[in-house]
């Protein structure tokens, strides 16, 4: 009787071994497609990163490095299609898609500045496709994910210059100009706005600041030398 | 009931029957290129457990080492320690002067258990095995701690009755060895325990010298001279009466020192004889390496199965142990994955990210400076 306590416990151990074996290999053979789908995605070979972040996620939604590779994956994807000028909005689609996922199983602060950006691409290729489309919400959810993406808050800022509330607009490009004194569009788009209200002296401040902190910009360089002329013909002709 | 919980039966890879007797099977083992002896009692024999356990704490080079006793397949065992040498009962005539040496040796580890309380209680010549190497003789005493008479040929008259050993009972089978030793046969020979217990019961009418004289061993004058100095130690050992034996083992020694001193004259001479004596038995060629004799292999009918599918079943745990724990540790090493796949979102958002120069959209027409009052260009917006 005692003896066959002891089998029955020796079998015992031998099933939770095994059973820990299997984990294991099973652990293993995903390790080996997580391998394979980070070194196509570093070479570029996104469809087949794709293939093999997903043959990891069929065996395991929850993995947070797959779902990472894969929404990677199809940013970069979407990213491509962007420098071609293609329609991007299905693809921008599909990556956010993926980091909401992602979102769900990461509780690390990673993957938030690409998810961010995500969504701006995604706000940006809806308004490619309609003018007219809600994107503030994405924007504002792309804010909140990264607050140091200045894109997002100069895609919002256009959207609220658009729509008339310039000085909201004002706000941000100035928030965007002060946090990041390299982001040449902000200094554009800010002066823009003074432009069109013809205040051409600030205009020309902003141009000429951005000039400044952006000597090599030639549409900086370009608009700080045209509202100089133009603020010397004013004080020439007297209206200034 | 075993001294380790490991047994030494689990790794035995071979074993060899050396004796088949009533009480037990006698087995040398072979335990990891190590020689044991494997005692196998038969069914209805037994082993006094707390004499075993006493002579288990004594170290002492006259006495056999005990590694492990207890039950297994329902059936008792005792393992001890190969004891390189011959049995005496394998040696036929010893010199009388060599005799009485090996026997001083043999009380003087009587002695010892007897101050630990243990009696030896089986004393006869196939437990003591004359030892040593090249010119040393030395005896070690093996199987204490028997349940009943022992050896009949070997048995006090008291032990017939039931009574369990003691320093007198020993007294008296040291007597009897001594005889045998020196006569190269046993005293007392008669057929069943009533027949030996009868004899032994009236061993003081047996004249012992009378009994060695007839033997033809001791016509010479020397031979004379050994007789006389060989009677003291059987009028006082081989009585039936316990007072009329000899005290105790210090007394039997002081009586073996003074037959030595009859026998031998000077130690020098005492020297010689045992050393020839040992020279002669403790040759290369002789029958004492029986260690080297023990196979690798179990002989068909060992008593017991050596269980080797339980070290089957602990490689098999350690190697899956092993695997899983490289595995582990493959999977802490690829945990640097994780920063692999940050590594590369990070170099993709940094990519994405990167401040290039703002550009302005196609077509801008180029305003000349005379012209910007009349007509303001508007900056194409960047998004």
């Amino acid at each position: 009787m005692q003896c066959r306590v002891v089998y029955n416990r020796l079998y015992s151990i031998i099933e939770v071994l095994a059973a820990m074996f299997v984990v294991a290999v099973l652990c293993a053979c995903n390790q080996g497609d997580l391998n394979r789908g980070d070194e196509a995605l570093r070479i570029g070979d996104y469809d087949r990163a794709i293939v093999n972040f997903s043959k990891v996620l069929d065996m395991e939604p929850t993995n947070r490095d797959a779902r990472y590779g894969l929404a990677i994956a199809y940013y970069a994807i979407a990213e491509d299609k962007e420098r071609l000028k293609e329609n991007t909005l299905a693809f921008w689609e599909r990556t956010v898609r993926e980091f909401k996922i992602l979102s769900v199983v990461d509780s690390s602060e990673k993957s938030k500045p690409m998810y961010s950006t995500s969504l701006f691409y995604l706000a940006r290729a809806m308004l490619a496709e309609n003018a007219q489309s809600k994107v503030m919400p994405l924007l504002d959810r792309s804010i909140q994910l990264d607050p140091e993406n200045y894109f997002s808050y100069n895609l919002k800022a256009l959207i609220l210059a658009g729509q008339g509330d310039t000085d909201e607009a004002k706000k941000i490009y100035a928030y965007i100009v002060t946090r990041e004194p390299k982001f040449a569009s902000a200094y554009v788009n800010l002066g823009n706005l003074y432009w069109n209200v013809h205040d051409y002296e600030s205009a020309w401040d902003i141009w000429s600041m951005g000039h400044e902190a952006l000597p090599q910009d030639p549409v900086l360089a370009k608009w700080t030398r045209i509202a100089e002329d133009s603020l010397k013909a004013m004080v020439y002709s007297g209206k200034l | 009931m075993k001294k380790s919980e490991k047994s030494l039966l689990d790794s035995v890879t071979g074993g060899l029957l050396l004796h088949k007797g009533g009480e037990a099977s006698i087995y040398l083992l072979n335990v990891g290129s190590a020689p044991y002896v494997l005692k196998w009692y038969n069914d209805g024999f037994s082993f006094n457990e707390n004499v075993i356990k006493n002579t288990n704490k004594l170290h002492m080079p006259g006495l056999y080492r005990i590694e492990e006793w207890g039950k297994r397949n329902e059936s008792l065992y005792l393992v001890y320690d190969y004891v390189d040498g011959i049995p005496s009962d394998k040696l036929g005539v010893i010199p009388v002067a060599v005799a009485l040496v090996a026997l001083r040796q043999v009380v003087a580890t009587l002695s010892l258990l007897r101050k630990q309380g243990v009696s030896h209680g089986d004393l006869n010549p196939a437990n003591v095995i004359f030892s040593g190497d090249g010119n040393e003789l030395r005896t070690v005493l093996i199987d204490c701690g028997i349940v009943g008479p022992g050896a009949l040929s070997y048995a006090a008259p008291e032990r017939f009755q039931g009574k369990l050993a003691d320093e007198k009972s020993d007294l008296f089978s040291l007597g009897l060895l001594l005889y045998r030793w020196i006569a190269g046969e046993d005293l007392i020979k008669a057929d069943g325990f009533e027949a030996f217990a009868e004899q032994m019961t009236n061993i003081d009418s047996v004249n012992i010298t009378e009994t060695l004289y007839a033997k033809g061993f001791f016509g010479t004058p020397e031979g004379a001279v050994q007789l006389a100095a060989l009677e003291p130690l059987w009028s006082g050992l081989l009585r039936s009466g316990l007072t009329e034996r000899i005290e105790d083992f210090d007394e039997l020694d002081e009586l073996l020192e003074i037959a030595l001193d009859k026998v031998v004259h000077g130690e020098i001479a005492l020297a010689n004889c045992v050393t020839q004596y040992a020279k002669s038995i403790n040759r290369p060629d002789c029958d004492r390496n029986a260690v080297l004799k023990v196979p690798n292999r179990l002989e068909k009918d060992f008593p017991f199965a050596v269980h080797k599918k339980n070290n089957w079943l602990k490689w098999g745990a350690l190697g899956v142990s092993i695997l899983i724990l490289a595995l582990i540790v493959l999977l802490l090493s690829g945990g640097t994955m994780r920063f692999g796949i940050d590594a590369t979102g990070d170099q993709l958002l940094k990519r994405s990210r990167v401040m290039e120069s703002s550009t302005e959209i196609e077509n801008t027409p180029v305003l000349k400076v005379d012209s910007l009052l009349l007509d303001l260009p508007v900056p194409a917006s960047e998004q």
